[in-house]
């Protein structure tokens, strides 16, 4: 141990010498000593307020009780965190709880797995010596998962802290005083099920004891007899650890891994409480569509008819009347199945992914920003932890990352940043946002160029264009344009300021902006960006809503894709549509286009939106089932494992292209995982790469050579 | 060595005490050896001598439960709360959250199945107003928690009470 010095502060805690850093709480010395102080209201995480007095210790001087939660350790000071005294005062802090409000342990479902019940054993309160206070306390049931009793709460706030600290809703609060105090949600104007929730759930992950609960399985089963497996989320592109508790085949509870990378124990309500699949247990095998309904059938039958159909001369002669579409959810190796398939055994057949059409419409723009094998020349979303202020361009992060909104929700709250929500519809982060602009769809690139034009005619930037560059952005001067838009010339001016003071923007948006703003409003955006940034990495961060989507991208997709939403069906005679789990479904625009494909083939996991007019069904695992590769949207490269207790199934998407491979008498370059594994090495050394290291896919800086587009545009592509 | 005498009391519980107590099996027979099994719900005996041990299970609801622990407390060198009706309170003390008259017409006026269609004035004696556990109204010398207890801990304390042995701590009570 180093000399001390001003930064430390050395304490004799239970007759042992330590020296930690000035400000650290007495808790975290005896931690860092190993030595375990009894604790209820503190959660690492979470801020500490001394709530419970669980914790309290011994300290001299001052020669009296303070709680090692949030008492400094103090230089020269003595502590003993386990006397006869402090098990006689714990005991009766434990009675305390138990006579304030009405838990009994028998009538709990959180009995055996309760911290308050834990502290009472572990404090041998055989019974309660003061007088049970009994009162009448309300349940609060109004909200579709989550269930608060408040006859079982101890007040400890870990659940308000939650809501505040990690999620950064701010929804849970606690009213009144003392004893009658009651957690409340949005200073208990309206139950909770009618609150500002975001239903995250992350107060049921915290709540030490039966108060606040999910209404469908906290009866379901004890917690100790539901069997946990830790893996990677397939919700979204994030790639949040998780805890999955299942029972007979049911998924009973998500908690969020308190140590994984990406969400550090937060995640969304998707996550948490919607796994529909698995809790029906819904298996079933391969069907074919007879006189209009679906009937059972076999694999080696429906590769026959598939090999059937794609033996006719249309088909022959033109392969791109064949398309392989993928979830950009599943995992790599089922991608680069899917593509395999189409390009070997289907003979150049189409390849894409459901949002094929954004990395394609990136590709495009970002030029040779976008080398092969490695991701856009982006900040990216993990810049969200600096960036100071953040323009979210038709992007719900609630919905597209939740766990990014959490964090961005917190840096809002702290005033570390700001937000520019730019939405033809309010999103629920609207009420922290800065500026709000209700920009109609189609007007984002004019927008962006409006942008632009008010924020090169800044002083500061005023030498970095030539006459004839300033006489082309005057076109786009907000006054000029705002119709275009749907936002006021003023309400642009004002943004564009806020842009001009930011230190570190951050440019946030996904497949919504090429929806309705088009190719233009990309370009412009990234004209815009590189204007703001004009060397290094572009402030931008593109959010694709795939487990894979990241590493999809890395792979690309055959230069003929097919893009769900726009395509002709005409053009397309047999399509195979890897869906999985499909738990967010296809825009309807896909759905009617897909009603008109002459033979479709979905390999999916249960009963689906595609039941009513696929041609063929082929079983596939559900998510939780499943092993193999994701790639976060920050790159980083995750492992899913498979799910204790949750049914595989019999069907695969391996087992299915091997029985198409050999019914069309073509070769399959791999017909397994490891196989996949190999061939994604091959297409993308970044990914191996950076799984043998367990570590991420590097964004590159921009190549020398790279040209951003300098002016904006104003067609919509 | 004397055998030391035991007797057993059944108040606003379940009757899972004894239940569990039962679960000893064949080692009733072990425990005959050292205790003599006088007054208990499961023998015919029902008001207890003199004895060295009583265990009472169940909470006070009526004023026949406290008439019957009290006489338990004055027969009983050592009064033992057995399980966490009579400790806590428990699943009966749900009753404390509704006024007792509401309680006893759901029961005796308003259930589907009653007879009687008012609430009985003879043989069913008077609720008191809220459930409490034991030590609220006698002292209490030991504790065994549990819903129910272990056929295990319940010899393991009978056999340690029967030794002479109390549990070690000062049990400050606070009705006495």
């Amino acid at each position: 141990m180093s000399a001390p010095h001003d930064g430390t502060v050395k304490l004799t805690i239970d007759g042992r010498e330590v020296e930690v850093p000035r400000g650290t709480t007495i808790l975290t010395a005896a931690r860092r000593a190993g030595i375990e102080i009894p604790t209820l209201c503190h959660l690492d995480g979470l801020c500490d307020v001394g709530a419970c007095r669980v914790c309290l210790v011994e300290v001299q001087p001052p020669g009296r009780l303070l709680p090692a939660c949030t008492t400094p350790a103090a230089a020269g000071s003595t502590v003993k965190t386990d006397t006869e005294a402090l098990r006689t005062t714990r005991r009766q802090i434990i009675e305390l709880l138990f006579s304030e409000r009405n838990h009994i342990c028998p009538f709990c479902p959180r009995a055996g797995s309760c911290e308050l019940q834990d502290l009472g054993y572990r404090f041998q309160m055989d019974h309660v010596r003061y007088a049970y206070l009994h009162p009448t306390l309300p349940t609060d049931l109004s909200h579709p998962h989550i269930g608060m009793d408040h006859n079982r709460c101890v007040l400890c706030g870990r659940c308000v802290r939650a809501c505040n600290d990690l999620v950064g809703a701010g929804t849970l609060q606690v009213s009144c005083r003392g004893g009658k105090s009651l957690i409340v949600a949005d200073a208990a104007v309206p139950p909770l099920g009618e609150s500002s929730c975001i239903s995250c759930g992350t107060c049921v992950q915290v709540c030490p004891t039966g108060a606040i609960y999910d209404k469908r399985t906290v009866h379901w089963a004890r917690r100790w007899i539901r069997r946990e497996t830790t893996t990677t989320c397939p919700r979204c592109g994030l790639g949040c650890r998780v805890v999955i508790e299942v029972q007979s085949g049911r998924v009973l509870a998500t908690r969020g891994d308190w140590e994984g990378p990406a969400n550090g124990g937060r995640i969304c309500g998707r996550a948490r409480f919607e796994w529909p699949r698995a809790a029906a247990g819904a298996h079933r095998g391969p069907l074919a569509r007879v006189a209009g309904k679906l009937d059972p059938t076999d694999m080696a039958s429906i590769a026959r008819d598939c090999a059937a159909r794609l033996r006719t001369t249309r088909v022959v002669s033109d392969p791109r009347r064949v398309a392989v579409v993928v979830s950009p959810s599943l995992p790599m190796e089922i991608i680069a199945a899917a593509r395999a398939l189409a390009e070997e055994s289907l003979g150049g057949a189409r390849f894409d992914t459901t949002d094929g059409a954004f990395h394609r419409a990136l590709r495009e723009v970002y030029g040779s920003a976008f080398a092969p094998g490695s991701r856009p020349a982006e900040m990216g979303i993990e810049h969200l932890a600096e960036a100071d202020l953040v323009v979210a361009i038709d992007i719900d992060l609630d919905d597209e990352a939740p766990v990014a909104g959490m964090k961005l929700r917190r840096r809002l709250l702290d005033h570390e940043a700001i937000l520019i929500e730019v939405a033809a519809t309010p999103t629920r982060m609207v009420d922290l946002a800065k500026a709000i602009l209700p920009v109609q769809t189609g007007g984002e690139a004019a927008l962006l160029a409006a942008w632009h034009a008010e924020l090169a005619a800044r002083p500061s930037m005023r030498d970095r264009f030539d006459e004839a560059a300033r006489s082309a952005l005057s076109a786009f001067a907000p006054d000029r344009i705002a119709a275009r838009t749907g936002v006021s010339a003023g309400a642009i001016i004002e943004s564009a300021r806020l842009i001009g003071a930011a230190r570190s923007p951050l440019f946030v948006f996904g497949e919504g902006l090429l929806r309705s703003g088009g190719l233009a409003a990309l370009r412009n955006l990234l004209a815009l960006a590189r204007l703001l940034a004009p060397a290094g990495r572009v402030p931008l961060a593109s959010v694709a809503g795939g487990a894979s989507s990241a590493g999809a991208a890395l792979l690309g997709t055959s230069t003929v894709g097919l893009d769900l939403v726009r395509f002709e069906p005409h053009e397309i005679d047999v399509l195979f549509l890897f869906l999985g789990d499909n738990v967010r479904g296809l825009p309807a625009a896909a759905i009617a286009n897909l009603r008109a494909i002459p033979f479709l083939v979905a390999l999916e996991s249960g009963p689906g939106e595609l039941d009513g007019f696929a041609h063929r069904i082929v079983p596939v695992p559900h998510d939780l089932a499943r092993e193999g590769t994701l790639i976060a949207i920050d790159g980083r490269v995750q492992t899913i494992e498979p799910v204790a207790g949750i049914r595989r199934g019999s069907g695969d998407e391996f087992k299915f292209i091997a029985a198409l491979a050999d019914a069309i008498g073509r070769g399959m370059p791999f017909r397994d995982a490891a196989g996949a594994r190999a061939s994604i090495a091959a297409l993308a050394p970044a990914i191996e790469a950076a799984r043998r290291d367990a570590a991420r896919i590097l964004t590159p800086d921009p190549p020398s050579d790279w040209v951003a587009p300098a002016l904006p545009v104003m067609e919509k592509a | 060595m004397a055998r030391k005498k035991l007797a057993t009391a059944w108040l606003c519980g379940c009757s899972g005490c004894h239940m569990s107590f039962l679960d000893l099996d064949e080692g009733l027979f072990d425990l005959t050896e050292k205790v003599e099994i006088t007054a208990t719900p499961i023998a015919d005996l029902k008001e207890p001598p003199e004895v060295d041990i009583a265990l009472i299970e169940g909470g006070v609801c009526n004023e026949e439960n406290l008439r019957v622990l009290k006489l338990f407390r004055e027969r009983a060198k050592v009064l033992v709360s057995l399980g966490d009706c009579a400790g806590f309170g428990c699943v009966p003390m749900l009753r404390n959250f509704f006024d007792k008259q509401d309680v006893l017409d759901r029961a005796y006026v308003e259930a589907e199945s009653t007879a009687l269609g008012k609430e009985p004035d003879e043989e069913v004696p008077k609720l008191l107003e809220k459930v409490e556990p034991i030590h609220h109204f006698v002292k209490v010398d030991a504790f065994i928690p549990g819903c129910p207890p272990e056929a295990s801990a319940i010899r393991t304390a009978i056999e340690e009470l029967a030794a002479g042995r109390l549990p070690e701590g000062k049990i400050d009570l606070q009705y006495e």
